[in-house]
């Protein structure tokens, strides 16, 4: 029932999974004419989707995520272990980072926005097919940028303006209960700073955190 | 304990005629005169049947709630509320404009025994708003609420607030010529400054007492500001002066009131162990801890142990007193609890801000009314159909039972309504968070859907027509409907994060705080500490929203440069910060216009904390604790 890959054939067959009729005529609209890519067959749902694979299984399959009886990301993991050598591009309106990883781990090979054009759909057909990775411009844009930022987000910790009382507070060696007295703070608030600060300077006691924070220039 | 008294009161100023009338206050004088509760419960029962009968509703009234004090005397304060809320219908009727506002403030007074001082609160509050709305004279019940207000912010150690309404106490009491609540007043101020350790003020005031006390004949009254009396002597370390006036007190209270003398026996105590005489000390420390113990007293029982550790390091015996400061510092750590402080302070602001929450208040109170008399009529049609069955057959019982069915389903169905507007209001949130996502779906799949398909076919068209490429009109009506779809899905992310649910809330913060990001030139730092994985899909969703609100406020209303986000979970709760440079604002003026008053809103509705901080040039720090297991 498996389908090899059929690298001899004249055209890349491609489905769709997605509930929207009017999406599914625009891709339709831009799939017709391709003398290399064949509109195979369209699903509206997961369920149909998985049955459908089980008789015929295409060279690329255009997953919406949004579907409504089995959200995309969630079919992705086993139409990939059942079917390992179809290629699936996600085509959707999420451009929540969350879905982006989550169906490039579960073995998306492209992500696609549902407002690209023509050439970039049918460039992401081409590519994925012949073994490429593709990523809507947008979405890799927004992926660097969270890779950058994540890399900056050094190392020195901030403060909030309580913790730093609440620091002072424990160099002037309170207890928790007497900074509590004095902030007008319940004990277990005061315990809970306590905890963030020691969390945030990666120390394991009080005398360690106060030494760091001297060191760090916070006291 | 002191409103117990208020009533007899209350009685010389209710109207009498009639012979029925004058059976029915014969019974109740009787009944205020005997000491057995349950003899005088008995006797207050036939008053209120006769008050019934012949349609007496301040008999009924006084009947209800004297006998509801009876049940106070024997500390079953689950009962005395119920037999207070029954007495509420009477006292709508009674002549009294005050009695609805004495059901209220007995109904507080329960709770505040049992230490639920939110309620307490609450219905002090009620009784206010109910007295204010049917007369616009002093009357004892407002004094009262004074009074009662001030000892409630006396428990939570808010001493110059308590203070603050012992004042007008006083001052009401004075106008209005009440002698009565003018002594409480008194013996009240005279307190806060003996805990200031101002004997010298607090000594006129307990004289003034005494004074009110004679010219009244209360002994009560008399008994309590010996002893207060004699806690003056003891700050002033007048021992002997001490021992003589606590025991006028004890003779004063001989076996009629027992909180002056419990008080007495731990002033005693004091004095002896200061005088060395401690057999004696240990004497009257040890009664008075015992009911203490017995009465559930919670709130003298820091005094019981101090005066313990004292006793024993006088007598050297260091073991022990070490023993009793560790229960000290463990009952004061239960007692002095600054989430209770918070809780009343937010109260307030509730009760003077919030239609919407006093609405929910008057609900739950009617709701708790109406379940009372639900459960009365429960017994008595049980009581009916037994005696049916024994008297008259099978016959009557199912015709009688029929009837009462009908009205108790009834009753049900009121019941149910409450229930359904207490539900109708705390759902409103989730009915929002519903409708959004209703938006959000719809954006998302009816528009969105239409731009793609749009931009799909229009992005053909070269094909035909390849002039169409260099055409300005075509290639930015294309990029106008991709801005278009951007806009789209940015807003309905807004309107519902589909992700949020799948990651933690972790996760959807830094996403949230990456998108505002790319929005403008200013800087975001997000921390969080902690296990945030056990957090409910609502306790999340609405995390995310307070932050998203916040957040918001920060950088296009504050013009901050710098945001900082910090969540950390610990100790089963959740401690959001918020803090940036901006703006700030001067929080008098302008809650309601930032979004803020939701986020108060959605932090009520979880049951946390919020401490706002923030004026004009000095940027906004905003903590919030909330309690993840609530949900």
């Amino acid at each position: 029932m498996r389908k090899q890959p059929d690298t001899g054939s004249a055209f890349i067959s491609v489905a769709i999974a997605d509930d929207h009729p009017l999406v599914i005529n625009g891709l339709r609209h831009v799939l017709s004419g391709q003398a290399d890519i064949a509109l195979q067959t369209t699903y509206n749902t997961g369920k149909a989707l998985m049955t459908g694979l089980e008789q015929d299984v295409p060279d690329v399959l255009l997953l919406d995520i949004m579907l409504p009886d089995i959200t995309g990301d969630e079919l992705l993991a086993g139409i990939i272990t059942m079917y390992h050598d179809l290629k699936v591009i996600a085509l959707t309106n999420q451009s929540d980072l969350y879905y982006v990883e989550t169906m490039l781990e579960r073995g998306a090979r492209g992500y696609l926005l549902k407002t690209s054009e023509e050439a970039v759909i049918l460039d992401a057909i081409r590519i994925v097919y012949g073994g490429g990775i593709y990523l809507d411009a947008n979405v890799s844009e927004r992926l660097q940028q969270v890779a950058a930022g994540n890399h900056l987000s050094g190392f020195i910790p901030i403060l909030t303006r309580r913790e730093k009382e609440v620091l002072e507070h424990i160099a002037a060696n309170h207890t928790s209960q007497e900074i509590a007295d004095i902030m007008f703070l319940s004990k277990r608030t005061v315990d809970s700073h306590r905890q963030s600060l020691l969390l945030k300077m990666q120390v394991k006691n009080v005398a360690a955190l106060v030494k760091k924070a001297i060191e760090l220039k916070l006291l | 304990m002191k409103n117990v008294f208020l009533f007899l009161l209350l009685f010389i100023t209710a109207n009498v005629e009639g012979e029925d009338t004058a059976t029915v206050n014969a019974l109740y004088l009787k009944g205020t005169k005997v000491l057995n509760p349950d003899s005088a419960i008995v006797l207050f029962d036939s008053m209120y049947m006769m008050s019934v009968r012949t349609g007496y509703a301040d008999g009924a009234f006084m009947a209800l709630v004297t006998k509801g004090i009876k049940y106070l005397e024997k500390l079953d304060y689950e009962s005395y509320r119920r037999v207070t809320y029954d007495a509420m219908p009477w006292a709508e009727k009674s002549t009294q404009k005050d009695a609805v506002a004495w059901c209220l403030i007995n109904i507080g007074e329960a709770w505040f025994n049992e230490g639920n001082y939110t309620l307490a609160n609450e219905f002090y509050y009620e009784a206010l708003k109910d007295i204010r709305k049917k007369t616009t004279e002093i009357t004892h019940a407002t004094a009262n609420i004074y009074n009662c207000l001030g000892m409630v912010n006396t428990r939570l150690q808010q001493y110059d607030k308590a203070l603050g309404y012992y004042n007008l106490a006083y001052h009401v009491s004075q106008q209005a010529n009440l002698p009565y609540q003018l002594a409480i007043a008194c013996e009240n101020k005279g307190k806060y400054f003996i805990r200031m350790g101002m004997p010298d003020s607090a000594e006129i005031y307990f004289r003034q007492e005494m004074d009110i006390g004679k010219q009244l004949g209360k002994v009560d009254l008399i008994s309590f500001s010996w002893g207060r009396l004699g806690e003056v002597s003891l700050l002033r370390r007048q021992y002997k002066l001490t021992v003589e006036q606590l025991h006028m007190c004890i003779e004063m209270a001989q076996n009629h009131f027992t909180p002056p003398v419990i008080d007495a026996a731990y002033s005693l105590a004091e004095a002896y162990t200061h005088m060395g005489i401690f057999a004696k000390a240990k004497q009257h420390l040890e009664w008075a801890y015992m009911e203490t113990k017995q009465r559930h007293y919670r709130d003298h029982l820091p005094v019981a142990y101090r005066q313990y550790v004292a006793l024993y390091k006088a007598m050297g015996d260091f073991q022990k007193a070490l023993l009793y400061t560790d229960s000290l510092l463990r009952i004061n750590d239960t007692l002095i609890n600054a989430d209770k402080v918070n809780a009343i302070n937010h109260l307030e602001i509730k009760y003077r801000t919030s239609e919407k929450d006093l609405q929910l208040a008057e609900s739950r109170f009617l709701l708790e009314k109406q379940e009372s008399t639900l459960a009365r009529k429960t017994l008595l049609i049980w009581m009916v159909s037994g005696g049916g069955l024994l008297l008259a057959g099978l016959l009557i019982i199912s015709y009688r039972n029929g009837n009462n069915k009908q009205r108790l389903q009834n009753e049900k169905i009121k019941s149910l309504r409450q229930q359904n507007t207490i539900d109708t209001l705390n759902a409103r949130m989730d009915g929002e968070e519903k409708e959004r996502a209703r938006i959000a779906r719809e954006l998302h799949d009816g528009i969105g859907g239409m731009l793609s398909s749009a931009i799909m076919q229009l992005s053909t068209l070269p094909r035909g027509w390849p002039a169409i490429k260099e055409q300005v009109a075509y290639t930015e009506s294309i990029s106008l409907l991709k801005d278009m779809g951007a806009e789209v899905r940015k807003t309905s992310h807004n309107l519902m994060p589909d992700a949020l649910m799948k990651q933690t809330l972790d996760a959807s913060l830094q996403a949230l705080c990456q998108s505002v990001k790319g929005d403008g030139a200013f800087i975001i730092s997000y921390q969080s500490y902690g296990d945030h994985s056990n957090l409910s899909a609502e306790m999340k969703l609405n995390l995310y929203r307070i932050v998203q609100e916040l957040l918001h406020n920060a950088v296009r209303h504050a013009q901050a440069d710098k945001v900082l986000i910090q969540t950390t979970v610990h100790d089963g709760h959740i401690t959001l910060t918020v803090e940036d440079d901006g703006s700030g604002f001067d929080k008098s003026e302008k809650m309601t216009g930032l979004g803020l008053s939701n986020v108060a809103a959605r932090v009520r509705g979880l049951n946390g904390d919020m401490v706002l901080n923030t004026a004009p040039g000095m940027g906004t720090a905003i903590n919030i604790d909330i309690n993840i297991n609530i949900l």
